[in-house]
This record gives C-alpha cells, sequence and structure tokens, in this order.
C-alpha cells in the first residue's frame, strides 16, 4: 500500500515576488485545440430547453457540506452515517456527473471545500428556508462555517437528519440563497433525509447540479412551458430518473446538447494518451510563450518539448504555466527558451496520464 | 486516477512553497498545480518541484507555486503515479 500523507500546507520560507525572467516571453503566438472532444458532443440540434439568463452561476462549486443536528452524532450512528454520505459525495465530485454542465457557460465540478458535523442545534421539525438560512448565518458569524468567499463560489448544502422535514409538505430537497449584512448573496440549499443513502445523493446531486447553473433563478433556465411545477424551472427539474456512477446514485439533467436527461460518463480510453499538439522553430537564444486551450480540466496532462533540429549540447528548455479561463477547461501556456545561438526546431508532445 | 493532495489560496503575484511528505522512494510521482478560480486572459500559475530525501524509504516534495496574475485565486496541487 502506498502511503501518502495530507500535506500540512506549511509555509517554511516567506513569500518572494516573481522574477521578471520568469513572465518572459510574446504571448498569444500559436492557437492550438487538443486533439480530444469536449465533454458533451454537439447535439444534433433542435429547440434549446433551457436558456441563460445571464445571471450568476457558481463555475467551480466550492461546496461546504453541512451535517445538522446531534442526531449524526448519536451512538449508535444513524444510517447513513455522515461519513458514509461525505464519501458519496467525493466520489460523485471526483467522477463524470458534472461534466456534462460544461455546455451551459463552461461550469465545470465543484469540489468538496470543507465537511461539518454541527450538533450544538438541532433543525426545526418542520423546517423552513428561512431557518436554514438563520442557521447557516449564525454558524458563520460564530467561525464555524467559513464566511463569503472572494469569488462567491462556497455552496453550502445542509443534509437533514431522518424523520425531520421541510414545512412544505412533499418538499425534499431546494436550493436557494439569502443576502447577508454585507449584500452578499449566500448560496445554499438543504436535503432530506430517509434514511436511504441513494436516495439522499440522488436528491443532493439534483440541488447541485441546479445551484451551480442557477443559484439565483436568473441563469440557466426553462423556457416557457419546459416545467410544469412552480418556482424556479431548472435543468434537474424535467429529469427524475435516476443513474448509477462509480457506485453513486445520482439524478440526470436535461442536457441542450444531447436533447435530453444525461448523466455523464467518461468515454472508455486507454491511458496514457500520448500525442504532438504543435511544432514551432525559435530564433537563436529567442523564448517565447505558446498556449493551447479547451482542455477538459478533469485530464492530468505532461506536457515535453523535443528538440528536432540535431544539435550538441542543451537546447531547449521549458516552463509550463496553467490557466483556468472557465470551470471546465484549461489552457496551457509553455515558455520554450531556446538555449543556443542556432535555429531550433521543436515539437511539444502532451501525455494525459489519467482522469 | 490522479489524487489532489491539498489545496491553497495564493494572493495577488505571491509565490509560496509547500511541502508534502512520506511519499515511497521507490514511486515516480509527477505533480500539476491547477487553479480552482476562474479567470480568462493569462496564465495564472506555474511551479517548481524540489525533491528531498527524508529517510530510506521515503521522499518529502516541495512544491513552490507561483501567482502569475494580480489578483487572487485557488488552486489544487494533483498528483499521479508513474509505477
Amino acid at each position: 500500500m502506498k502511503a501518502s500523507f495530507e500535506s500540512t500546507a506549511a509555509v517554511l520560507e516567506p513569500p518572494r515576488q516573481l522574477a521578471g525572467a520568469e513572465t518572459a516571453g510574446v504571448t498569444g503566438k500559436v492557437l492550438a485545440e487538443p486533439a480530444m472532444a469536449a465533454a458533451v458532443a454537439p447535439g444534433a440540434g433542435g429547440a434549446a430547453k433551457f436558456q441563460d439568463g445571464g445571471g450568476p452561476v457558481i463555475e467551480i462549486g466550492k461546496l461546504q457540506l453541512i451535517f445538522w443536528g446531534n442526531q449524526w452524532t448519536s451512538i449508535p450512528p444513524p444510517s447513513p452515517t455522515s461519513s458514509q454520505v461525505t464519501g458519496n459525495v467525493l466520489t460523485m465530485l471526483a467522477g463524470p456527473y458534472m461534466t456534462g454542465l460544461a455546455q451551459y457557460r463552461q461550469i465545470g465540478r465543484a469540489y468538496l471545500a470543507g465537511q461539518y458535523v454541527i450538533n450544538t442545534s438541532n433543525p426545526p421539525n418542520p423546517f423552513t428556508d428561512n431557518d436554514v438560512a438563520n442557521f447557516i448565518s449564525n454558524e458563520i458569524s460564530h467561525g464555524v462555517l467559513p464566511g463569503v468567499d472572494f469569488a462567491n463560489q462556497n455552496l453550502y448544502l445542509v443534509v437533514m437528519p431522518v424523520g425531520v422535514n421541510n414545512q412544505n409538505s412533499g418538499f425534499i430537497g431546494e436550493h436557494t440563497y439569502y443576502t447577508d449584512s454585507q449584500g452578499n448573496r449566500i448560496h445554499f440549499g438543504w436535503i432530506t433525509n430517509s434514511g436511504n443513502l441513494g436516495a439522499l445523493t440522488s436528491v443532493l446531486s439534483h440541488e447541485l447540479v441546479e445551484s451551480c447553473t442557477d443559484p439565483e433563478g436568473s441563469a440557466i433556465t426553462g423556457v416557457s412551458g419546459t416545467c410544469s411545477q412552480g418556482g424556479w424551472c431548472e435543468i434537474g427539474d424535467v429529469c427524475y430518473s435516476n443513474s448509477v456512477i462509480d457506485g453513486v446514485t445520482v439524478q440526470k439533467y436535461y442536457s441542450n446538447a444531447d436533447q435530453g436527461c444525461i448523466a455523464p460518463v467518461y468515454p472508455a480510453l486507454q491511458f496514457p494518451i500520448h500525442g504532438i499538439q504543435f511544432r514551432g522553430t525559435l530564433a537563436p537564444n529567442q523564448t517565447q510563450l505558446w498556449f493551447t486551450f479547451n482542455w477538459p480540466e478533469y485530464y492530468f496532462v505532461q506536457w515535453q518539448v523535443n528538440p528536432t533540429t540535431p544539435g550538441a549540447g542543451a537546447q531547449i528548455s521549458y516552463r509550463v504555466k496553467v490557466e483556468r479561463p472557465s470551470g471546465a477547461y484549461i489552457t496551457y501556456w509553455l515558455e520554450i527558451q531556446n538555449l543556443t545561438n542556432q535555429p531550433v526546431a521543436f515539437e511539444a508532445h502532451y501525455d494525459i496520464l489519467s482522469r | 486516477m490522479y489524487g489532489v493532495q491539498f489545496r491553497g489560496t495564493l494572493q495577488p503575484n505571491q509565490s509560496q512553497r509547500w511541502f508534502t511528505y512520506n511519499w515511497p522512494s521507490t514511486n515516480d510521482v509527477s505533480w500539476m498545480v491547477v487553479p480552482t478560480t476562474a479567470q480568462a486572459g493569462s496564465p495564472h500559475v506555474d511551479f517548481d518541484l524540489a525533491i528531498e530525501r527524508a529517510s530510506n524509504n521515503t521522499v518529502t516534495y516541495w512544491l513552490t507555486i507561483h501567482n502569475l496574475t494580480g489578483d487572487k485565486f485557488d488552486f489544487e496541487a494533483r498528483y499521479n503515479y508513474l509505477n
């Protein structure tokens, strides 16, 4: 068994300013797209059921997963336990489930930023949206939960104990927002708990994708007539069938590109995948910056620049820089330096090691 | 499948050094640092990797991560075993 320990993220050296040479180069020399397809292929056409109203989205969600109530720490423990739910959520976030959101303003996968079991209070039964908002606000003000982050990508999802229900009979999950005293919009949701892990993760997945695509009811919403129920019409509201991805039950969501409900899975690929992304030539002693874009963020990619001009001694050195222009995609910037006083041709190789 | 070893935040133009320890010396590991705050327009981040042989059987990886922009962002450090 390979041992790897969580970094303590200790900082041993004081921050330093970048040296000017590290950012030298000419930007935008070559535009080159990756060889592989994007996460979701374009559909065959037809009217989109969902449109972008231009409101805020959560591009890379920082999920704050919260278990509310002392039932979560009772002995014997409840079923499912908070650890079981958290484990399933981690699997869900690490997998392909959210990759279909790339079609909606290039939203990417969320990640689990924090997990909290808060047993110092219990949710009222029944509870309201305001009860949950007040609970989150109170825990933020006491430093138990992190407050709004600089990019406002935090999403607070509260999982209820078994038997605690919403005031609106039949509602099993919801997402919305409240506005704090500084005017920040705090995006949150709640999930009720029947005691069935699969049912819980199904509802949680529904609220997760809807929160990211439409946290305030003003972004990705259905065109007139798409939904039959009241409230915000969102991509999960027309898809109520489940799928199992990597052993975790998730709910499908609507894809305009596929004109149907999807629970994305990764295409079958054999890793590593090797290729030549671009070729170029550097003048004597020249340093230049190339970029290549639209690489799915879930690929682990290594780069190597090989000279193709024969020479004696070291010819090429390079640095790889990473840009995250959107939730779903990465742009790689390769700063390539000719170490010689002769022109040198080269190839930029990529190896996709995994996802 | 790769893993995420740690996450952090860099202030504008900040460089900072992290370490992660007790990695088996028999395994080769590749590292990648990816911003988790989206922002278009220029490269966000690069990093320098240094390796310490901490014991007969283990190594410590030191990642010096550079924010190349004038904006704060979050990032994650991903690793992938090569063998």
